[in-house]
């Protein structure tokens, strides 16, 4: 078996030295070099642009303005579905936010295209735009769930009155910010039309997306647009959708008569392909004096776009993860002169944060162990269906037990703010980590030649997550060979359609996928050899006949055998192919998060000392991809503890924080010795392989467990992340 | 642009005297910011890194002059024992690569309010040693920043090299972050005792728009310290100096840190940056005695 050995990372030789060709790396002869100017104001009108000192500019060969801008077959709709957002810039006069695109210049070179794009002089009627989520709650509201089906509002039982009468409530406002993706890769697209075919370069987590959204805005079929991404340098969601940038550089690249590539510089990536919006929630909790709980309000706000209503933030956690009769959840947005938000890293994880404060919070109320607390409330059946119990689909209890003893989490709390230790405040805290994992249809094909190797090809991604490395130890597994014996190709609609790798679904749909169409190959290999006479295996039941190793064996007689490639000589090349699953669906991954913190209360310093995380991710198929991506997610959470806040300009709704130096992911000064510790029990619920998702996850449970550790700490509760010094002051 | 690689410090100068817009680069981790965020568009650059003469250092029994386009790496490496202030600020700069290009030249030329070296220079007397093709000047730190991102240098003059007192006493530098490395100070602090003078240096930095001593607590300290008999110093005096400290303070809000919280982290770091060094100096004076 390889499948669950750390296997090294099969891309990682390309990588390092450079061969993996990223988007943005393709060699193109006649390229052309797009570069995007964008409004400086965040509201109003152009009243006039002026493009002729660029246009004039040596090498320009197009200069583009909503005047002449590409006109489309298509508009999204107003519930943008996998578009990114409804908004089209280019096509009228109107700013709805700062940073959107407003010109477009095409140069020979990218300097060129640069400089160009310095020389266009824009004038506008600059309007006051709406900014703050606080100053417009009163205007918050429902939106429509749309077609992804968002839940916007949830009830059971009788909530507030069940709150009413509880012996003991606890209510919380809790305030996340606005935040960004920053994968290190750069967004890129370039386009390249051959006739009326269309071949796109694309930084994408789904493929499958861009083909269809791509065609459609450019009104040609799907089958004359094919996407390549065989790597991808983080995306976090980023990449995800499908934003203007990507069809407005096709649209241009079809009109030149020339490719065009366009990358995005740090500061655009604030605001061409979205973010996580910003929440205000009011969360309420009631309980029993011992600690079980009768009733959950939670009611929160996010930001929207001027032209969409859509809130990622589900906040479901409150609603399926503890045992609880009544529980009410309103979601609500508001919207401002800001970029149309998206999903980023983990859609649950701001509400889940909240949830897990409120858990900590009712934890000191009643005086029970934060872990014991969440032990009392633990659901074994889903609390929204009760008839449903979790079953395999739940090692929660599992994942408190090894967290805690790797931690070493005291049975007996010390009161809060009464540890010191070199003149700083120690607290410990913990949280439960919970986020819905997805799997959608994948089609993975093999084919095997007379060498014995087999080729596996999915139109699928690997955004840097491993998906190269696990689907090649599946196959490798399915069939019976070493590990070398498989290549696996992916990154490229030339392949057979696959999931998209949003929403934690890649290793479970298209592992699934990869481990049937291996299955199959080796059925069909071992139909041929029983079949044939010059096959030692000749006449043997093919249910007898199994592999292992490159090698066909009698399972009862091992000595007769022979290798795959001993019959593909004789018989020639064979091909399988594999569809999973039949019809999407959810499952749920699970975790506990133990943090401990230093807080210099004079300055106000943080400082994370341990931090140790226990999943339930169902079957782990690599341990050493699942440990680097667990590892991943909680510093992410510790970035949205502490230290990450895109900030805006509260008059001109300008970004202040575009790039790494002002927006501040955690850096390894940051980050203490991360433990890490996974369930590995399948779910064969989940998945035919057992798997489920895990990134997503893993960026649960730190945040929370962190602010809870800070509240031990200083015996002070910072409600409002990220809890930056002058807040414990 | 042109790019102008003089490789003696008179081909510099004069080459700097022929195109006084020519921008000097050093290590380039400010000037190659500038240029790929378009904040700057110079004619000409005028590289530095093959003069010689500017990366190299001397000492005698007093005094340690280092070029200007010496990297904090080998500053921190070979100066360290010698400039221990100066050697903690440079350990806080950036990351190891920023570290190997970065140079105390470099964050001069900048002149920003929340450069790192700058209060550890101001509270250790460093002269800034310039010259151009005219001659050659010498500008005390606490007459060298005259604003936001503005030093006294003529448009025609380069820095050479920075020249300090070897430290005669312990020296200590802190810095408020809003993460534990590669970060733009939110406030920083650095403190100099001088006890063959029996008096101490002190300077601010990111709280004003240059960085500046704070001449009344230095008074203060030296109404204070008893350097003769040392003795452990109140708690209520070093509170005091962390009052004085903060009170020199001029600070803005801005995305790192509001104004309130400067302030009232620059008294912390002031009275903590005191308390290390007075007992790193009452133990020194007993180990002598
Ligand atoms: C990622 C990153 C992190 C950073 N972190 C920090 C930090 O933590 N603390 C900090 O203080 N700084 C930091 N900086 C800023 C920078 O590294 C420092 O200011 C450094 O000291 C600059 O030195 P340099 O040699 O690279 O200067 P350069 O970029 O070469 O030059 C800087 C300026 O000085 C001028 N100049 C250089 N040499 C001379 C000379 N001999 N005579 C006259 N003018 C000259 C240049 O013309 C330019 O205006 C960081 C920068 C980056 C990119």
């Amino acid at each position: 078996m390889i499948i669950g050995k750390p296997l090294d990372r099969v891309d990682g030789p390309a990588k390092v030295t450079g061969a993996a060709k990223y988007a943005a790396d393709q060699h193109i002869p006649g390229l052309t070099h797009a570069v995007l100017v964008t409004s400086a104001i965040a509201r109003g009108k152009i009243i006039r642009i002026d493009t002729g000192q660029a246009a004039r500019s040596p090498g320009v060969l197009s200069v583009i303005t909503h005047h002449n801008g590409p006109r489309f077959a298509y508009q999204p709709p107003k519930h943008p579905w996998i578009y990114g957002q409804t908004h089209v810039p280019l096509q009228n006069d109107v700013i709805y936010h700062s940073g959107q695109i407003v010109a477009v210049v095409i140069a020979d070179t990218l300097e060129r295209a640069r400089y160009a794009a310095t020389l266009i002089q824009i004038d506008y009627a600059v309007e006051t735009p709406e900014i703050s989520v606080e100053a417009n709650l009163d205007k918050a509201f429902i939106p429509e769930r749309g077609p992804f089906n968002l839940r916007y509002e949830y009830r059971r039982g009788d909530a507030h009155g069940a709150l009413a009468t509880a012996p003991v409530r606890v209510s919380g406002r809790y305030r996340t910010s606005m935040q960004h993706h920053n994968p290190m890769e750069p967004t890129a697209t370039t386009a390249v039309w051959d006739g009326d075919h269309l071949t796109l370069y694309e930084t994408t987590q789904a493929l499958a997306f861009t083909r269809q959204k791509t065609a459609e805005m450019l009104g040609v079929d799907q089958k004359q647009v094919r996407v390549v991404s065989p790597y991808l340098g983080g995306g976090f969601g980023a990449k995800g959708y499908v934003w203007p940038h990507t069809f407005i550089t096709a649209a241009i690249a079809r009109s030149l008569g020339r490719p065009v590539k366009l990358v995005l510089t740090r500061a655009q990536s604030y605001t061409m392909h979205g973010h996580r919006a910003e929440t205000v929630q009011e969360l309420s909790v009631g309980a029993t004096r011992d600690g079980t709980i009768t009733a959950f309000v939670h009611s929160a706000v996010s930001q929207t776009s001027m032209l969409n209503e859509v809130s990622w933030e589900e906040m479901d956690a409150t609603t399926q993860l503890y045992a609880c009769p009544n529980a009410e959840l309103t979601r609500r947005v508001v919207r401002l002169n800001l970029g149309t938000p998206t999903p980023m890293r983990a859609p649950l994880s701001v509400g889940g944060y909240a949830l897990e404060s409120i858990m900590d919070e009712l934890s000191h109320a009643t005086g029970v162990n934060p872990l014991e607390l969440r032990l009392r409330n633990y659901s074994t059946h889903n609390p929204e269906n009760p008839s449903q119990p979790w079953g395999t689909g739940k090692f929660l209890r599992d994942c408190y037990e090894l967290g805690a003893k790797l931690f070493d989490w005291p049975h007996r709390l010390p009161r809060p703010r009464s540890t010191r230790r070199d003149g700083g405040w120690i607290g410990v805290g913990m949280a439960t980590a919970f986020h819905p994992t997805y799997v959608s249809a994948a089609t993975v094909s093999i084919r095997m030649d007379a060498d014995g190797k087999a080729l596996v090809r999915s139109a699928t991604q690997d955004i840097g997550t491993g998906t190269y490395t696990i689907v090649t130890q599946t196959v490798a597994d399915a069939l019976g060979v070493p590990a070398k014996s498989v290549r696996f190709e992916l990154g490229d609609t030339n392949f057979a359609p696959s999931a998209p790798s949003i929403g934690s679904r890649t290793a479970a749909s298209v592992g699934t996928a990869a481990h049937h169409a291996g299955s199959a190959l080796k059925d069909k290999v071992i139909a041929i050899a029983v079949a044939d006479h010059r096959s030692p295996l000749y006449g043997i039941p093919a249910a007898q006949v199994t592999a292992a190793d490159g090698q066909l064996f009698h399972r009862l007689d091992p000595r007769r055998r022979e290798t795959y490639a001993d019959v593909l000589r004789r018989h020639g090349p064979v091909d399988s192919e594999a569809v999973w699953p039949a019809a999407p669906g959810i499952s749920r991954s699970y975790g506990a998060v133990f943090a401990e913190v230093t807080v210099d209360d004079a300055t106000g310093e943080v400082r994370v000392t341990r931090l140790v995380g226990a999943f339930d991710i169902g079957r782990v198929l690599n341990a050493k991809t699942a440990r680097s991506q667990a590892i991943g997610g909680m510093i992410w959470g510790l970035g949205t503890a502490l230290t990450e806040h895109t900030i805006v300009d509260e008059h001109l709704g300008r970004i202040l924080t575009a790039n790494l130096s002002g927006y501040l992911v955690p850096v390894e000064a940051d980050v203490p010795d991360v433990d890490i510790a996974f369930v590995d029990k399948a779910d064969p619920a989940a998945s035919d392989i057992g798997a489920k998702g895990v990134g997503e996850l893993a960026s649960n449970g730190a945040t929370a467990a962190i602010a809870n550790a800070v509240c031990h700490a200083t015996g002070r509760r910072v409600r409002d992340l990220p809890i930056t010094p002058d807040k414990l002051l | 642009m042109e790019f102008l690689r003089p490789v003696s410090l008179g081909e510099a100068l004069e080459m700097k005297a022929a195109r006084p817009e020519a921008v000097p680069i050093a290590g380039g981790t400010d000037v190659m910011v500038e240029l790929n965020f378009d904040h700057r568009r110079p004619a000409a650059l005028l590289d530095l890194t093959r003069v010689a003469e500017l990366a190299e250092w001397s000492r005698d029994d007093s005094v340690v002059t280092f070029g200007a386009a010496l990297p904090y790496t080998r500053l921190i490496n070979e100066l360290g024992t010698d400039l221990p202030g100066l050697a903690i600020a440079s350990r806080t700069v950036g990351s190891p690569q920023i570290r190997n290009r970065g140079t105390v030249g470099g964050n001069l030329g900048a002149a920003s309010p929340a450069g790192d070296t700058h209060p550890v220079l101001l509270a250790s007397d460093a002269v800034v040693e310039v010259a151009s093709a005219r001659g050659t000047r010498s500008i005390p730190a606490s007459e060298f920043y005259l604003g936001v991102k503005r030093n006294a240098l003529e448009p025609d003059e380069l820095i050479t090299s920075i020249r300090l007192p070897k430290a005669t006493g312990p020296q200590q530098f802190a810095k408020v972050g809003t993460r534990n490395a590669m970060v733009i100070a939110v406030c920083s602090f650095a403190i100099s005792l001088h006890p063959n003078e029996s008096r101490a240096g002190a300077a601010i930095g990111s709280a004003a728009p240059t960085p500046r001593r704070v001449r009344q607590a230095e008074d203060f300290l030296t109404e204070v310290l008893d350097w003769e008999s040392p003795q452990a110093l109140p708690d209520s005096a070093k509170r005091r100096f962390g009052e004085l400290v903060a009170s020199a303070a001029e600070p803005i809000d801005d995305v790192r840190g509001s104004a309130a919280y400067r302030k009232h982290a620059l008294a912390v770091l002031a009275r903590r940056a005191l308390g290390w060094a007075w007992d790193a100096y009452r133990e020194g004076e007993r180990s002598c005695a």
